[in-house]
């Protein structure tokens, strides 16, 4: 019972691994593409729109002469039908959403309208008796429409819905030629090409006050067609309405800037690399700010204007290609974009039909169609399914996609999303909206874990073994317990108290005296080292007699003492190295980059002069002072701490000079703007919470380096000090090594602490002064809201497999190390 | 010669800095934690333009004027700002809680040095704790008895407010207790009797004759709940109704006039001119109020017991679920397993998960527990519940579960060290009189292993008790309706979600819309969170001591 009680135990702890794994592994699932079923009803040439329902039962097509037709999906018959209008429309546009549709009537006027399937849930008593009997999944015609009976036995009946408003006049005295449009919440916007090749854009809003009143403001484009030229084939206008972008067949385009005032031609280009080929498909992808660009020799691009630095366009932006989904194995015929993402199917002429993701021009899946002469394609509302019209007949497929916006370049990989200059690591995952494009960069996050473990590390490491060997080495023997209890204690506090102290405590206190705290970190190691001269100053007798316990209360007076330095420091930092205003010298509006070179360079130039001032000038010095008193060898080692004090802030000033005259400045590499949750915060809350970890484990490796080693060490006439560094240190160098893998472990998962003390942007930089956002502070942030199985879920799950991950080499290689360390001291 | 004494002092001021840090840490909460239910003095201060206000000193401190503010000053302003300037050119500004959210918008207000020409305690000032929009300050006024005032002078005014006040919010508990215990009763039957009709829907078909006798039965039941449950909303109606009459009439400092009914009033104190006393019996009592009472006004005000008890449930709860499983596996590594590549593979997955972050635990939980393991159970146990979930969401069992899972190792650790301490003599003295191994172990090796056991169950629950990252996933809540325990069957609600107080303490304090006026309740949440974690801990450092005293005398 106990083996299967222990067994158990240890599969359940696996399982943790394995589930993460498997949650992930979804996401790298290929999408699947199936065909499902064909209909061979003639559709001609005069389809102008086809619309899919969302359960995937009918297809309602729309004709030119304002005819539709609806279909069931499964065998094609026809369960519903609207005339045609008197006379048929000039124009036709549909909005990429699928549901509004837009026409410019016999007379010239736009008349709004729509297109959709309605749902509904009729209740058993409501319905005839057949339908009654139908079986879970069995569908019943209805007029217009279709009944099904659900898998869960309840009934609801989908319907096709078409309708339009009251006619609205453009006032354009000429008819209309083209139409195409785009909708938002607020407006609808068109681009308009008349008979006489004049171009406009449309913005029709629906009154505030009076439901089905209208109103329309029209602009005229700057376009002028040469004269026997054929007009632009293609249009495409953002959903703002404020730039209309025509191209011509043979590739040539040209992008209106509609903002304000008058229109302008803001950039006229190619889009076709290729001078043989010509546009042969065009469609704009969700959202309306993509253009996707099909041509003749199989080459399909994706397009968006992003800003552009000295751009010579009016409006700084540059219509730019910025997917290239390379060349297809035939002649582009059609594109469909789908409503909820970023997905599109392209057909090529010989009948592949290609699922893509554009944000990482990623190919989904991919098919061959049987269809001639394709004219349509529809991708299903849920994006399970798509149907291929052709001009004889159609084709229904099934498609998977699985995860298409998770992949490996875009979790890893510089993406370029719509509307950025240029590719980028960026995490922006909980979208508002269907139309905004999820980023699923990790970069940003795993920099931010880096950053976060690198600051708490640069505070908490040296802190924690310096501390643990001071204890171990020279505290005194009775402090010894109750010390290594109190920081044990400290080590069980919970997170979320040292979170809510740094955000709320510590980070407004920085922000209030920043140059104080600045100047703290070099007055405290100054006064502890004037207290070590001065000590060593002080007659031998007394020295010897008080250095226990007395001595450890002299080195905490002198942090106080640091401390109060520091504050009376502040004002006086702030005026030589920052300009007299921190906060203005870090925005880069004051003063030069080199003082706070001089402060980055301070601890360097410290570490150097102390090896130069101890290693190569020791045996003059000791050959120096070799007959001199106790005390004069103390006066004269505190005179060389003097002196190298002086050489330290010499150096610091020479190298920060020569690095600034090259051009460095920190600003904007590890200062900049001042944000008050910043990484120092961070930094210190952490090393806060990693330091009792670190100092209880390297204590117990320094305490058990056995007696003998330091005894004989002592004996042969080495100082505490040599013993402790030489000797005691060395030999529980891979027990050090463990405290602090182990200590990097916490850092790198903690999370209530970054959560709470730092603004949570994700952003990627290397500013003290600035926050960030981590992995587990992510997790954290964004799991509640996440939907169960959806992408961004999954993706936070693949942030805890990293984190996982991470840890579990950090652990691995602690312990290893570890195992290593009991087996050489068990040698000793 | 003293070689490297500069050096001593760095290392020894690291260790001094690091305990520093912790003491200045405990300090801050320690201040802050107890002196936050200390009933100072109400000022009233009056500025030279004749504004006034009326509020509790909460902060000190002096400040830099900035000199573009001085631009939109008028002259006399900028005279007096300079004359309330100091040597070095600051100038002293009070944080007052002036309280009166409802009218000000605002719980707290900077004042500077300039703005004030007097400050005077006046007697008459009173401090109300409401149970809605926080704290009022102010003077009374007068007392309105059915909307007539029937006192007019401050005395007379609280004399009746003294009069009334008891007998108001026992009206105002009974009205409460109707509506949690018999108004959410009704509302749990009219439920259950639903979740009955769905039941037999789900079996039979939609038509059947069992369907119809049970949808009548459900009419018929639901119109008899729905009487009853209007009667008693009317009764509250009632109460209600009544203790609208009896109506303090409150003036604030700058004059304004305020109504405040008798039964809104948790807590009315005249703070000028009490004696030291009185204020430690209102410290108590507000200490007392924290420990024991439901949390009011958005969590800012009033007590933390449903933290407290969520936090108990679940980390006993834990404990329930971890201990077992945890022995089993230390028992299984120590007494079992062969010694080979095998056990201490299982070792360093076990030390691995010891280090794993918590957050992951807390994805773990909520991806396998609640959206897999609760799912199921829904489907097969609570069909007629769907869509709403049962366990198939966040709850009290999962997030023990969680914990579970994230405090094994410590248990594990803790339990083969105790295991490695017993001696072998022991073992083999069992053997040798002719005890099988299970012999052995129950009646030899555990009892002597106990104590460790213990220690790991106690860091454990220390553990348990501070962690707050995965419990924001897997079931910790702002605030509940119910508790996880409670008088209605099956007493113990494994499915609901829990308030606790580390949750507590981070919603507090980065989700409150006024951060500065939930201070006070964060640090003595903070404050008692800490207490019990490290009296946790104190004891199992404690225990381990005893354990090792006893086994060096054991081993002699």
């Amino acid at each position: 019972m106990i083996t299967g009680g222990g067994i158990g135990t240890i599969l359940a702890v696996t399982l943790i691994c394995v589930f993460l794994v498997w949650t992930v592994f979804a996401l790298f699932v290929e999408g699947e593409l199936s065909r499902s079923g064909t209909g061979d009803q003639h559709l001609g040439d005069e389809l102008v729109h086809a619309t899919v329902d969302e359960y995937g039962l009918l297809i309602g097509s729309l004709f030119r002469d304002g005819s539709v037709v609806v279909r069931r999906l499964d065998n094609g018959e026809v369960v519903g039908r609207r005339a045609a209008f008197d006379r048929a429309p000039l124009a036709w546009a549909a909005s990429s959403s699928d549901e509004t549709l837009a026409w410019a009537n016999a007379d010239s006027e736009l008349v709004l309208g729509g297109i959709r399937f309605d749902l509904s849930f009729p209740l058993p008593d409501e319905l005839p008796d057949k339908a009654l009997g139908l079986a879970p999944g069995q569908v019943m015609n209805v007029p217009g429409g279709l009944l099904e009976r659900t898998l869960e036995g309840t009934f609801r009946t989908v319907t096709l819905d078409f309708h339009e408003t009251v006619p609205i006049e453009p006032g354009l005295d000429v008819p209309i030629h083209r139409l195409v449009m785009s909708t938002s919440e607020r407006s609808t916007v068109l681009a308009i090409l008349t008979e006489d090749h004049r171009l406009f854009r449309a913005k029709i809003r629906e009154s505030r006050l009076v439901e089905g009143e209208y109103s329309i403001k029209t602009k005229e484009l700057p376009f002028e067609l040469a004269p026997g030229a054929s007009p632009p084939a293609h249009f495409a206008i953002n959903e703002l309405g404020n730039s209309v972008t025509c191209a011509f067949e043979d590739g040539r385009a040209l992008r209106y800037d509609v903002r304000a005032g008058d229109a302008v031609l803001a950039e006229s280009l190619d889009l076709v690399e290729s001078p043989t080929a010509t546009i042969t498909a065009f469609e704009r992808l969700l959202g309306d700010n993509t253009i996707l660009v099909g041509d003749s020799e199989g080459r399909v691009t994706g397009w968006f204007t992003a800003l552009e630095e000295n751009s010579e366009s009016v409006d700084g932006l540059r219509l730019v290609p910025a997917h290239d989904f390379g060349r297809g194995p035939g002649a582009v015929t059609a594109f469909a974009s789908s409503s909820r993402s970023r997905s599109f199917v392209t057909v090529f002429d010989e009948g592949t039909v290609r699922v893509s993701y554009m944000s990482n021009e990623a190919t989904i899946a991919e098919g061959r169609s049987q269809v001639d002469d394709v004219r349509l394609v529809r991708v299903s509302p849920k994006e399970d399914g798509l149907v291929v019209f052709g001009a004889e007949g159609y084709e229904r497929w099934n498609l998977d996609a699985g995860h298409p916006e998770a992949t490996y370049s875009s979790f890893f990989r510089p993406t370029w999303y719509e509307g950025y200059p240029g590719p980028s690591h960026t995490w922006q995952a909980e979208s508002g909206t269907d139309d905004t494009e999820p980023k699923f960069g990790f970069m940003p996050l795993v920099f931010g874990t880096l950053k976060a473990t690198f600051y708490s590390m640069l505070f908490g490491a040296p802190l924690a073994l310096l501390a643990a060997l001071f204890t171990s080495e020279f505290l005194d023997r009775r402090l010894r317990v109750p010390v290594k209890s109190s920081i044990e204690v400290m080590a069980s506090l919970p997170s979320v108290v040292l979170g809510y102290v740094a955000g709320l405590v510590i980070a407004p206190f920085v922000q209030s005296a920043l140059p104080a705290v600045l100047a703290c970190f070099l007055t405290v190691p100054v006064a502890l080292l004037l207290g070590a001269y001065g000590w060593q100053l002080l007659p031998q007798q007394w020295a010897l007699k008080n250095s226990g316990w007395q001595r450890f209360l002299f080195m905490a007076l002198a942090i106080p003492l640091g401390l109060g330095l520091g504050s009376l420091c502040g004002p006086l930092i702030e005026s030589i190295f920052f300009a007299g205003d921190v906060f203005a010298w870090l925005d880069g509006r004051r003063g030069s980059g080199m003082s706070g070179l001089v402060l980055l360079l301070l601890p360097m130039a410290a570490l150097v002069v102390a090896f130069l001032g101890t290693v190569p000038f020791a045996p003059a010095f000791r050959r120096l002072t070799f007959y001199k008193s106790r005390r004069g060898v103390a006066l004269a080692d505190f005179a060389r701490f003097g002196v190298g004090v002086a050489a330290t802030l010499a150096l610091a000033w020479f190298v920060a000079l020569v690095l600034s005259a090259t051009g460095v400045d920190p600003r904007g590499g590890v200062f900049g703007t001042f944000d008050q949750k910043n990484s120092l915060v961070v930094g210190f809350a952490m090393g806060f919470a990693v330091v009792p970890i670190i100092y209880t484990l390297a204590e117990d490796a320094l305490t058990s380096v056995p007696q003998h080693l330091r005894l004989a060490s002592l004996g042969a006439g080495a100082t505490q000090w040599q013993t402790a560094m030489r000797i005691v240190v060395p030999t529980a160098m891979s027990g050090i090594f463990g405290a602090l893998m182990i200590g990097l472990g916490r850092a790198v998962g903690e999370t209530m602490i970054v959560l709470m003390a730092t603004g949570n942007t994700p952003v990627m930089n290397a500013n003290v002064f600035d926050g960030f956002r981590s992995l587990a502070a992510n997790i954290a942030f964004e799991m509640p809201e996440a939907v169960p199985g959806s992408t961004h879920y999954r993706a936070l799950f693949l942030a805890g497999l990293v984190l996982f991950a991470m840890t579990f080499v950090l652990n691995t290689v602690a312990e290893f190390v570890r195992l290593r360390y009991r087996k050489r001291s068990r040698q000793l | 010669m003293t070689h490297g004494e500069p050096w001593v002092w760095i290392a020894g001021g690291a260790l001094a800095i690091a305990i520093l840090m912790i003491a200045g840490f405990l300090a801050l909460i320690l201040w802050n934690g107890l002196r936050t239910f200390w009933q100072g003095p109400v000022v009233t201060f009056e500025g030279p333009d004749g504004r006034r206000g009326m509020g509790e000193i909460s902060l000190v401190e002096f400040y830099e004027p900035d000199p573009e503010l001085v631009l939109f000053m008028s002259e006399d302003e900028v005279a007096r700002l300079e004359g309330a300037k100091d040597a070095s050119g600051r100038v002293e500004r009070v944080r007052y809680r002036t309280g009166n959210a409802d009218l000000t918008g605002t719980h707290y207000e900077w004042i500077s040095g300039h703005e004030v020409e007097e400050t005077r305690e006046d007697a008459w000032a009173i401090l109300l704790e409401r149970e809605e929009w926080g704290r009022f300050y102010g003077t009374p006024m007068g007392f309105k008895l059915d909307g007539e005032l029937v006192a007019t002078s401050e005395e007379a005014a609280w004399e009746s407010f003294r009069e009334h006040h008891g007998t108001s919010r026992e009206r105002f508990d009974a009205a409460r207790a109707i509506e949690k215990d018999v108004i959410a009763k009704l509302r749990d039957e009219e439920e259950a009797a639903r979740l009955e009709l769905r039941r037999v829907e789900l079996t039979s078909s939609g038509a059947s004759a069992e369907y119809t006798t049970a949808l009548e039965r459900f009419q018929s039941q639901s119109r008899e709940l729905r009487r009853r449950s209007e009667q008693a909303s009317r009764e509250i109606r009632e109460l209600r109704r009544k203790n609208q009459s009896y109506v303090l009439v409150m003036r604030t400092a700058d004059g304004r006039e305020k109504d405040v009914v008798l039964a809104d009033i948790v807590r009315a104190v005249r703070p000028n001119g009490m004696s030291f006393g009185s204020k430690l019996g209102l410290y108590l009592s507000r200490w007392w109020e924290f420990l024991s009472d439901d949390p009011r006004s958005a969590n800012n005000e009033g007590g933390v017991f449903p933290a407290i008890f969520g936090t108990v449930v679940m980390t006993m709860l834990m404990s329930i679920l971890v201990v077992p499983f945890g022995v089993l596996a230390a028992l299984y590594l120590r007494e079992y397993a062969k010694p080979g590549f095998g056990v201490s593979a299982v070792r360093i997955a076990v030390n691995n998960l010891a280090g794993v972050p918590s957050i992951v635990f807390g994805i773990f939980g909520l991806g396998f527990f609640c959206y897999i393991v609760g799912a199921q159970i829904d489907e097969l146990l609570f069909e007629e519940h769907l869509p709403n979930q049962t366990f198939g969401t966040r709850g009290i069992l999962w997030a023990s579960l969680t914990l579970a899972l994230l405090t094994l190792p410590v248990v594990i650790v803790a339990t083969e060290e105790a295991l490695s301490a017993v001696p072998n003599s022991m073992r083999e003295g069992s053997y040798a009189c002719g005890a099988t191994k299970w012999q052995t172990i129950r009646r030899i090796i555990l009892p002597r292993a106990a104590p460790g056991i213990l220690t790991g169950m106690i860091l454990a629950i220390a553990r348990g008790a501070g962690e707050v990252a995965p419990l924001m996933l897997v079931g910790a809540m702002k605030t509940v309706r119910n508790l996880p325990v409670d008088g209605t069957f099956p007493y113990l609600h494994l499915e609901r979600s829990f308030m606790h107080l580390g949750f507590h303490i981070f919603d507090l304090g980065f989700h409150s819309q006024n951060s500065e006026a939930a201070k006070p309740m964060v640090y003595t949440t903070t404050l008692l969170l800490i207490l019990i974690v490290v009296l946790l801990n104190v004891a199992a450092i404690w225990v381990r001591a005893r354990l090792r005293r006893r086994f060096e005398v054991g081993t002699i």
